[in-house]
C-alpha cells in the first residue's frame, strides 16, 4: 500500500481522530460508572424520602463500599424506587430480607445507601430482587430535639451549680459531710472498727459452718436438730396441760378468791385509763406547739440541719464506740472468752448442751405424763369433772336447740300446705 | 410569459449561490484533507520515531548532548517558576483555609495540589515553550539549510540521529524536571507559610506529607513521562516537516509550542480521568 499518497492519509487521518474520540469517550463512561468492568448485579428499594442520595451514591454492606446507587426515579407521588448495582462477588452474602438505609459517610459528608445483613435463613438475594427499606431520618428532626434537651440540660446545670456552690460552701447536710473533718476522721475509725469485727464475724461464721463449737453443732449436726424439734413439740404439750392445770388451780378452793379479787381490779383499770384532758385545754396546748414550730420553720432550716450535724456527729461517734466494744466482744468470742465465745469455741460444752438437750427431750416427756397424773389426782379432779359435765350440759343444750328448730320448720311447711290447699 | 418571468430572473441567483457554496465546500473539504493528512503525518512520523528508538545502533552522545540541553538547560528557569507557584499557590490559598479556621492544612494541601496537577502541568508547559521551540526551530533550520537532506545522503539515519534522541531526551528529562520543580515548590511553600506564621520546616514537611500517599505521587510521575514524550515529537515534527523558505523556520517554532501545549493539557486531562478511575 502507498503510504504517501494523500487518499490513504485522509483516511488515517480520520482514523487517528475518531480512535482518540472513542478513547476519550469510553474513558469518561467507564470512568462513570466504576464498576463497568466488575460483574454486577441489581437491587430495587423504595423509599419515601432519600434525603439527598444522589446517582453514583456508594453502598455499604457490613461497612464494605459494594456497588454504587444507579439510579433513582420517582414512581408516584409518595415513593422513590432506588435502583442499586452491587458486585456479583457478595450477592451470596446478601439474603431476601436485608434492608436498605440511607447513610451519610460523615458528618457533612456525602450520602451512602447502607444495606443491613439479613438472616441466616433467608434466601440469597436474586438479581432484581426488590428489597425492604429503613426510612431516614431527617438531620431537621434530630436538630428539634437535641434543642428541646438543650434546654432541659441547661435547666439541670443551673440546678447543680446551685448545688454544688452549697456544698462547697459546707451549706446543707452534704455540705457538711464533705467540708467537716471531724466526721470524716469518726466515719474512718469505725470503719476500721467495722473491718475488724467483720473479720471476726467471718472467723465466727467459718467455725460455725464447719460444725465447730455448739453453735456450730447446732446448725451442722442433725441428730441434735432432731432432739431440739422433739423437746419442742414435748414441751409444747406439756406446756398445753400446765394451761389446764392453772385453770384448775384458779378454781380450786384455795386459789378462788386470789383470782376473784384480781378480776376486780381489773375491771376497774380501764376507766382510769380513759382519762383525758378536757378538750379545751388539748386545743390550747396543740396550737401552742404548732405555733412553735412555724416558728422554727420560720428561723431556717438551718437549726434542723444544725441538729440533724450534730445528731450525725453523736451518732458517728456512738458507732465508733460501739464497733470499737464490738470489735473487743469479738476478739473475746473468738479467743473463747465469756458464755457466747464458750459456746462457739468450746467442743465440750456442745456435748454437754447436747446431753442436756437429750435430758430435757426425755424430762419433757415426763413433764407430759405428770401432766395427765395431775388431771386423774384428788387436787384437780373436781375442776376436770365439772369442765366435763358443762362440755356434756353445752352438747345437750345444743341438741334440743336443733330439735325445737325442726319442728318449728315442719309447723311451717305444714300452715303453707294448708293455705295453699 | 408573465409567469416565466421570475424564473429567469431567479436562476442566476441560484447558479452564484451554489457556485459560492461548492467553492467555500472545496475549501473546507481541502483544508479538512489537509488536516487530517497532517494527523495523519504526525502519526506516521509518530510511529517511525517509536520504531527507530528501538532499533539498533542508538546515538547515545547525541542523546546525552539532548539530555543536558533540555534538561540542565532548563534547570534556572523550573527552578524559579517552581518555587514562585509553591509561594504564590500558598499565599493565595491561605485566606481561603483561614476563613474555615484550617490554616494547619496548608501544608499538606499545597502539597498534594502541587504533586498531582501544578508541578506537572506549569513545568510542562513551560518546556513546552523551551524545549519545543527549541527542538523545533533547530530541526527547521536545519531543513531549510538541507542538512537533514545532506545527513540522508551521507548515509546517516537523520531520524534516529535527530529525532529518537530529542524525543527521547525529554520522555526522561521532564520527570526529573517535574520532580525538581515539585521540591522547589514545596519549599516555596514553606517560605509563604512563614510569610504569616511562624512554622520550622521540619514541622512543615511533616504536615506537607502527613495525607501524602502513593496514589498522589504516582500517577502524577507517570504522566510526565507523556508530556515528555509530546513535547519531544511535536518539536521534532514541526521542526522535520518544516517548509522550505526562511520564515517556516519560526512557523515551525511556534506551531510547535501550541501544539505541545494543546496536547500536554489534552494528555492531562487522559491522565486525569484514568487516575480518577484507579482510586
Amino acid at each position: 500500500m502507498e503510504t504517501n499518497k494523500p487518499k490513504f492519509k485522509v483516511r488515517l487521518g480520520m482514523f487517528v481522530i475518531g480512535g482518540t474520540a472513542i478513547f476519550l469517550i469510553a474513558l469518561f463512561i467507564i470512568g462513570k460508572q466504576k464498576n463497568l468492568f466488575d460483574p454486577v448485579f441489581k437491587l430495587t428499594a423504595n423509599f419515601q424520602n432519600v434525603s439527598g442520595l444522589e446517582v453514583g451514591n456508594k453502598i455499604r454492606f457490613s461497612g464494605i463500599n459494594v456497588g454504587t446507587v444507579d439510579n433513582i426515579m420517582i414512581i408516584n407521588d409518595s415513593t422513590v424506587q432506588v435502583d442499586l448495582l452491587i458486585k456479583k462477588s457478595v450477592q451470596q452474602f446478601i439474603k431476601e430480607d436485608c434492608q436498605a438505609a440511607i447513610g451519610s459517610a460523615g458528618i457533612i459528608g456525602d450520602k451512602i445507601l447502607v444495606i443491613s445483613q439479613g438472616t441466616s435463613q433467608a434466601s440469597i438475594a436474586r438479581d432484581g430482587q426488590h428489597i425492604e427499606s429503613k426510612e431516614p431520618i431527617e438531620t431537621d428532626a434530630i436538630i428539634a430535639s437535641l434543642d428541646k434537651s438543650a434546654v432541659s440540660v441547661e435547666t439541670i446545670t443551673a440546678q447543680l451549680a446551685e448545688v454544688m456552690v452549697k456544698v462547697n460552701g459546707g451549706q446543707g447536710t452534704l455540705g457538711r459531710l464533705i467540708n467537716d473533718e471531724t466526721i470524716a476522721h469518726d466515719l474512718s475509725e469505725s470503719t476500721v472498727n467495722l473491718k475488724i469485727s467483720s473479720k471476726q464475724i467471718s472467723e465466727i461464721l467459718v467455725d460455725i459452718n464447719s460444725g465447730e463449737g455448739a453453735l456450730g453443732k447446732v446448725i451442722r449436726d442433725s441428730i441434735m436438730a432432731d432432739n431440739l424439734t422433739q423437746t419442742m413439740l414435748n414441751l409444747k404439750y406439756s406446756s398445753q396441760g400446765l394451761d389446764e392445770l392453772l385453770e384448775a388451780a384458779k378454781h380450786n378452793f384455795l386459789f378462788r378468791g386470789y383470782f376473784n379479787k384480781k378480776d376486780s381490779k381489773d375491771e376497774n383499770k380501764p376507766q382510769r385509763a380513759d382519762y383525758r384532758p378536757s378538750e379545751r385545754g388539748a386545743q390550747q396546748s396543740n396550737d401552742e406547739y404548732m405555733s412553735g414550730d412555724l416558728q422554727q420553720m420560720a428561723s431556717g432550716v438551718q437549726v434542723e440541719l444544725d441538729t440533724l450535724i450534730a445528731s450525725l456527729k453523736v451518732s458517728a461517734v456512738n458507732s465508733e464506740v460501739i464497733t470499737a466494744q464490738l470489735a473487743d466482744i469479738m476478739m473475746m468470742i473468738n479467743s473463747g472468752e465469756g458464755t457466747i465465745g464458750m459456746l462457739l469455741q468450746d467442743t465440750v460444752l456442745a456435748n454437754v448442751i447436747n446431753m442436756t438437750l437429750l435430758n430435757l427431750k426425755s424430762s419433757s416427756k415426763g413433764l407430759d405424763e405428770n401432766m395427765n397424773a395431775a388431771k386423774e389426782s384428788f387436787f384437780f379432779k373436781k375442776y376436770f369433772e365439772r369442765k366435763r359435765k358443762e362440755a356434756e350440759q353445752k352438747k345437750e343444750a345444743e341438741r334440743k336447740e336443733e330439735a325445737k328448730q325442726k319442728a318449728k320448720q315442719k309447723k311451717e311447711t305444714m300452715k303453707n300446705n294448708n293455705e295453699q290447699e | 410569459m408573465k409567469t416565466k418571468l421570475p424564473v429567469i430572473k431567479i436562476v442566476p441567483k441560484i447558479r452564484d449561490a451554489s457556485i459560492k457554496i461548492s467553492e467555500k465546500t472545496m475549501v473546507k473539504t481541502v483544508e479538512a484533507n489537509e488536516f487530517l493528512i497532517g494527523v495523519a503525518d504526525f502519526f506516521l512520523f509518530f510511529s517511525q520515531a517509536v520504531r527507530e528508538t528501538f532499533s539498533r545502533n542508538f546515538e547515545f552522545k547525541e542523546f546525552l548532548r539532548q539530555c543536558h540541553q533540555i534538561g540542565f538547560k532548563s534547570l534556572p528557569l523550573i527552578s524559579i517558576t517552581g518555587a514562585i507557584m509553591g509561594l504564590v499557590l500558598t499565599i493565595q490559598t491561605r485566606p481561603v483555609l483561614d476563613s474555615f479556621g484550617a490554616v494547619s492544612l496548608l501544608p499538606s494541601m499545597v502539597a498534594i495540589s502541587l504533586v498531582r496537577e501544578i508541578g506537572p502541568v506549569i513545568t510542562a508547559l513551560i518546556c513546552a515553550g523551551k524545549v519545543g521551540s527549541g527542538i523545533g526551530a533547530e530541526l527547521g533550520s536545519m531543513k531549510v539549510t538541507e542538512q537533514i537532506d545532506a545527513m540522508e545522503v551521507s548515509s546517516t539515519n537523520p531520524m534516529r540521529f535527530l529525532v529518537v534522541t530529542r524525543v527521547l531526551a525529554a520522555t526522561l528529562m521532564i520527570p526529573l524536571l517535574v520532580l525538581y520543580a515539585d521540591a522547589l515548590g514545596i519549599m516555596g511553600s514553606w517560605i509563604g507559610v512563614n510569610i504569616k506564621g511562624d512554622v520550622s520546616f521540619v514541622l512543615f514537611i511533616s504536615q506537607a506529607f502527613s495525607v501524602f500517599e502513593l496514589i498522589d505521587f504516582l500517577p502524577a510521575v507517570v504522566k510526565t513521562f507523556f508530556f515528555g514524550a509530546v513535547i519531544g515529537v511535536v518539536g521534532s515534527y514541526k521542526g522535520y516537516t518544516a517548509g522550505r523558505g526562511t520564515e517556516s523556520v519560526g512557523v515551525a517554532a511556534n506551531s510547535a509550542v501550541v501544539l505541545a501545549s494543546l496536547l500536554v493539557i489534552i494528555v492531562d486531562m487522559i491522565a486525569v480521568q484514568i487516575t480518577d478511575m484507579l482510586i
